[in-house]
C-alpha cells in the first residue's frame, strides 16, 4: 500500500474539491497514548486502521487540527503533565453483545389511563411511508428510571431488535426508552421570544 | 442481505468539529441537565476527564471530546436512535459552543454466507485479475473510500469506506459518513436542525446504500 | 365519472377528503376557482391533499385557489397548507383571530425551537412566514391572514355569468377568542419546563366553522366546533348568531363538526341551520376513535344521506414475522391511522331546473349503511 501522505495527495488531487475537504467519521488513530488502551469497542463498531497491519509511514504525532470528520489523520498531543490512568476492564464485553434494531417507532403519549398503562401515536422511523399507528403500553414496559417521564404529550422510542448476547444467544427484544431532552432555558426562551417579535415585525414593516 | 444475520455488529456516531471545553464533558454533568439517568452515570467508567481529553463510557454510549472534536458514539449493543438526544440535548444547553461541521457516521460489520461471496465484494469494488497483472502473490483490496456531494445543503457529502472486516469472518464492514458544514451564520443550530430531522433518515440511508454494495455479491452469480 | 374530470363552470362542488387522521375539504366556486379549508399530506407524499386532487384536472386550477382556510392550528388540519401557498402565493389566506395573538406567535416559535418538534406549529410558522414574505417585498400590498371571527365574510365573488359566492365564518366568538388567546399564554413553556409535544384540545373551541353561499345552495362546514356549556361560545353562540343573521337560510351539505363526535352533537344545528335530510360527510379521527359506532347511528338518525371518508382502520403493513409477534405481545389495542384517503364528491349544476346533486365517492368513502334502514 502506498504511504498515507501521497495516497491522501493522490485522493485530493483527483477532485478539486477534496482539497479542503473536512471528513466528519471518526476514527481511533494508531499509536498514541491516548488510545493504546482504549479498545476497539469505544467506538462501537469502529475498525480503527492500525487493525490492519500497514506498515505505511505514519506520523506519531501531528499538530494539525482535525479537519476530518474522519479522523483518520488525527493524533492529539497530550500535554506530559496528563496523568493517563491504568487500563480498566471494560463495562461489558462489547465486541460479542450486539443489537441490530429491526423495527424503531418514535411514540408520542396521548392519554394515561387510570391502571397506569399509557396510549402513544406510533411513528414508523424505519419506513415512514407506512402510516402512523396507535397502540396501548403497559406500566411494565416502562423502566423504573424513566416511570417519571411518562406525561402526555412526552415522546419515546420503541425499538424492537434482534439482541446476541456475550454468550452468543440471540433473541428478539422490545424496549421502550424515553426521550431524554433537557428542560426549557431562559436563553433559549428568550431566543423564541425574540424570533417571534422579529417575524412579526417583518410583517407589519412596509418596505417601499 | 445474504448475510449471517445474527452476527451483524453495528454501531453508530456522531461527530462535531468546532471548539469546545472537554472538561465540562463529565458523565455526571448529563445526568445533571437529564440528558442520561443517574443509574447509568453512576455506573459510567471514566478514562480521562482533563483538559485536553475527556473520555467516558456508559452502558449505552461513549463520549470523547478534545478541544477541536466531539464525538458521542453508541455502543452495538445499545439503540442508536437515543444517541440523537444526546448530542442535540447537550448543544441545546451548550447553545454558544462554536461548531463548524458535523458528522453523521455509521459502522457496520456483515458477515457473509461464505468465503465465495466475501472474494465476490471486494471483486466487484478492485477486480483482483487487473492487480495481478502486475503485483506477485495475491493482491487484494485493504480499503477503499467512495466520496460523493449530496444535493443539499451545499457543502454536504457522503462517504462510505469498504474492509474486510477483522470482527467477523468472511465479513465486510462499512462506514459511511454524512458531512455537513455548519452555516455561516448560527451555524450551531443549522446542525442541530439537520441533525433533529435527519437522524433516522441518516441511518435508513447507510443501511440502504450498504445493501446495494452487498447485492453485488449476487451479481455475478 | 372519472375523480380527474373537472367540475363544469357553473357546477358548485364541495368534496371532503381525509384518511384516519386529518381532512381537507376542497371546494369549487364556478368557473374553476377554488378555495381549501385544512389540509393533510398523504402518506408517502410531501404536498398537500388538495394539490394531488386540483393537479388531477390538468386545467390549471391549482393556480386558481383563491382561498385557503385553516380552521385551526392542529397539525391534522394544516399540513401541507404552505405547500399550497408556495404554488400559489397569491391566494388569500385566513383562519382564526385568535391566532392573531402574540402569544400564538411566540407558542409557533417556540414549537420551532423545541427538540421535540411540533408539525402544527412549524407548518403554521412556515405560512406565516411565506405571508411576512410576501409583506416585505417591495411593491406588493402589505399581505396578511384573513382573521376570522364570528359572522364575518371572509370571502365574496360575483359578475356576470356567473354564481355569487360567499364564505362566512360561524366563529370564533369574542369571548372563544379571548378564552384562546388566554389558552396560548398558559401553554407557553417556563424556564425549568420539559419540553413535550402540546396537547391542549381547547382550541376546537376555536375553530373556524363556515357558512357557504353558492347561488341557491347554502352549505355548513362544520369544522371541530364542539358544544359548549356557555352561551356565547361553541355551537351555542354560532347558533344565536345565525339565528339572527340568517334566519329562514338552510344548508343542504354538512360537514360534520368534529368527526361526528357527541361533545358536537346540537339537536338545533339540525333544526335551525340544516334542511331535512341533508347530505353529511363524516371524516375520521382514528386515534380518538371518531366517529365511534354510536356517532354513526345518531347521525343516521338525522339523515339518511350519510357519507364517511374512511371506514375504520387501515391494514398494518407487512413486517418480519418475529416483528409482528412481538408487536402483538407488548402492546394492546393496536390500531392502523388508514392511510388511505377516502374522497367524497359533491356537485350541484346551479342555475336550471334541476338541482339535484351527484353525489360520488372514491378510494375506500362510502356510504353509511344501517341495519335498520337494510342498505337501501
Amino acid at each position: 500500500m502506498k504511504p498515507k501522505e501521497s495516497f491522501d495527495t493522490f485522493s485530493r488531487g483527483q477532485n478539486e474539491q477534496n482539497k479542503n475537504v473536512l471528513s466528519t467519521t471518526a476514527a481511533a488513530s494508531s499509536g498514541h497514548p491516548i488510545f493504546e488502551y482504549a479498545s476497539t469497542s469505544s467506538l462501537g463498531a469502529y475498525q480503527p486502521a492500525s487493525k490492519l497491519g500497514s506498515t505505511a509511514a505514519q506520523p506519531l504525532v501531528s499538530t494539525k487540527p482535525p479537519t476530518s470528520t474522519e479522523s483518520e489523520n488525527f493524533r492529539p498531543e497530550v500535554p506530559r503533565g496528563v496523568a493517563v490512568p491504568p487500563k480498566f476492564k471494560p463495562i461489558r464485553s462489547g465486541r460479542n453483545a450486539s443489537l441490530l434494531t429491526r423495527q424503531l417507532w418514535e411514540g408520542t403519549v396521548t392519554e394515561l389511563r387510570d391502571d397506569g398503562s399509557f396510549v402513544a401515536v406510533l411513528a414508523d422511523k424505519t419506513d415512514p411511508g407506512n402510516s402512523d399507528e396507535i397502540a396501548a403500553f403497559s406500566p411494565e414496559d416502562v423502566t423504573d428510571d424513566e416511570v417519571r417521564l411518562v406525561k402526555v404529550g412526552s415522546s419515546f422510542y420503541w425499538i424492537i431488535g434482534s439482541e446476541r448476547t456475550p454468550t452468543g444467544v440471540i433473541k428478539t427484544v422490545s424496549m421502550v426508552r424515553f426521550r431524554r431532552v433537557p428542560a426549557w432555558t431562559q436563553s433559549k426562551l428568550k431566543r423564541a421570544a425574540e424570533l417571534a417579535r422579529h417575524a412579526a415585525d417583518s410583517g407589519r414593516d412596509e418596505k417601499e | 442481505m445474504a448475510e449471517r444475520a445474527s452476527e451483524i455488529i453495528s454501531s453508530s456516531n456522531i461527530v462535531l468539529l468546532g471548539s469546545f471545553n472537554p472538561k465540562i464533558f463529565q458523565p455526571e454533568w448529563f445526568a445533571r441537565q437529564g440528558l442520561l439517568p443517574q443509574a447509568e452515570v453512576d455506573a459510567a467508567e471514566v478514562k480521562v476527564i482533563a483538559q485536553p481529553i475527556s473520555h467516558f463510557e456508559t452502558e449505552r454510549f461513549t463520549v470523547f471530546v478534545t478541544e477541536q472534536q466531539f464525538i458521542a458514539a453508541s455502543k452495538p449493543d445499545a439503540s442508536p436512535a437515543p444517541l440523537r438526544d444526546l448530542v442535540s440535548g447537550t448543544f441545546f444547553i451548550l447553545e454558544h459552543t462554536p461548531v463548524t461541521a458535523m458528522g453523521l457516521n455509521r459502522q457496520m460489520h456483515i458477515p457473509m454466507e461464505s468465503e465465495a461471496e466475501w472474494h465476490q465484494i471486494g471483486d466487484m469494488l478492485a477486480p483482483k485479475d487487473c492487480w495481478k497483472e502486475v503485483l506477485e502473490g495475491r493482491p487484494g483490496l485493504l480499503t477503499m473510500t467512495i466520496l460523493t456531494n449530496k444535493s443539499e445543503p451545499q457543502g454536504a457529502q457522503f462517504r462510505i469506506k469498504v474492509e474486510p472486516s477483522t470482527q467477523v469472518t468472511n465479513g465486510v464492514y462499512f462506514e459511511t459518513n454524512e458531512h455537513y458544514p455548519g452555516a455561516e451564520k448560527e451555524s450551531l443550530q443549522s446542525l442541530m436542525e439537520i441533525l433533529n430531522r435527519r437522524w433516522e433518515e441518516a441511518q435508513n440511508e447507510a443501511e440502504r446504500v450498504i445493501r446495494h454494495v452487498l447485492s453485488w455479491a449476487k451479481r455475478a452469480k | 365519472m372519472s375523480r380527474s374530470t373537472p367540475p363544469g363552470s357553473d357546477e358548485f362542488e364541495i368534496s371532503v377528503l381525509g384518511p384516519g387522521r386529518g381532512e381537507c375539504v376542497v371546494i369549487h366556486l364556478g368557473r374553476n376557482e377554488w378555495c381549501v379549508v385544512d389540509s393533510f399530506v398523504p402518506h408517502g407524499q410531501s404536498e398537500s391533499a388538495a394539490i394531488e386532487y386540483l393537479s388531477s384536472f390538468e386545467n390549471g386550477a391549482l393556480h386558481n385557489i383563491q382561498l385557503i382556510v385553516a380552521t385551526h392550528w392542529h397539525d391534522d388540519h394544516v399540513r401541507g397548507l404552505a405547500s399550497i401557498l408556495r404554488r400559489v402565493p397569491t391566494a388569500g389566506f385566513a383562519c382564526s383571530d385568535a391566532l392573531s395573538s402574540p402569544n400564538f406567535r411566540k407558542l409557533v416559535a417556540t414549537a420551532v425551537t423545541s427538540m421535540q418538534g411540533e408539525p402544527g406549529a412549524e407548518e403554521f410558522a412556515n405560512i406565516l412566514g411565506l405571508i411576512d414574505s410576501v409583506s416585505s417585498r417591495r411593491s406588493k400590498p402589505l399581505a396578511s391572514p384573513v382573521w376570522a371571527v364570528e359572522n364575518r365574510q371572509l370571502f365574496y365573488t360575483f359578475g356576470a355569468g356567473r354564481f355569487p359566492v360567499r364564505i362566512i365564518a360561524l366563529s370564533p366568538s369574542d369571548l372563544t377568542k379571548r378564552l384562546a388567546m388566554e389558552d396560548f399564554a398558559q401553554q407557553l413553556p417556563k424556564a425549568g419546563d420539559s419540553q413535550t409535544r402540546l396537547t391542549s384540545r381547547n382550541e376546537n373551541h376555536a375553530s373556524v366553522a363556515l357558512w357557504i353561499e353558492a347561488g341557491p345552495l347554502r352549505a355548513l362546514l362544520g369544522a371541530d366546533l364542539e358544544h359548549t356549556a356557555n352561551p356565547r361560545t361553541g355551537w351555542k353562540a354560532v347558533l344565536t348568531c345565525h339565528e339572527g343573521s340568517r334566519p329562514d337560510q338552510l344548508a343542504a351539505f354538512l360537514k360534520v363538526p368534529h368527526h361526528g363526535s357527541k361533545t358536537a352533537e346540537v339537536p338545533e344545528m339540525w333544526t335551525t341551520m340544516l334542511e331535512a335530510n341533508p347530505i353529511a360527510v363524516v371524516t375520521s379521527f382514528t386515534p380518538s376513535g371518531l366517529p365511534g359506532k354510536a356517532d354513526l347511528r345518531r347521525l343516521d338518525k338525522r339523515t339518511t344521506r350519510l357519507y364517511q371518508t374512511t371506514l375504520g382502520t387501515g391494514k398494518p403493513p407487512s413486517r418480519d414475522p418475529s416483528v409482528e409477534r412481538m408487536m402483538k405481545q407488548v402492546v394492546k389495542d393496536r390500531q392502523v391511522v388508514s392511510g388511505k384517503s377516502g374522497h367524497v364528491r359533491v356537485r350541484w349544476p346551479i342555475g336550471g331546473n334541476a338541482m339535484a346533486p351527484a353525489i360520488e365517492v372514491f378510494n375506500g368513502a362510502e356510504k353509511y349503511q344501517s341495519a335498520r334502514r337494510g342498505g337501501n
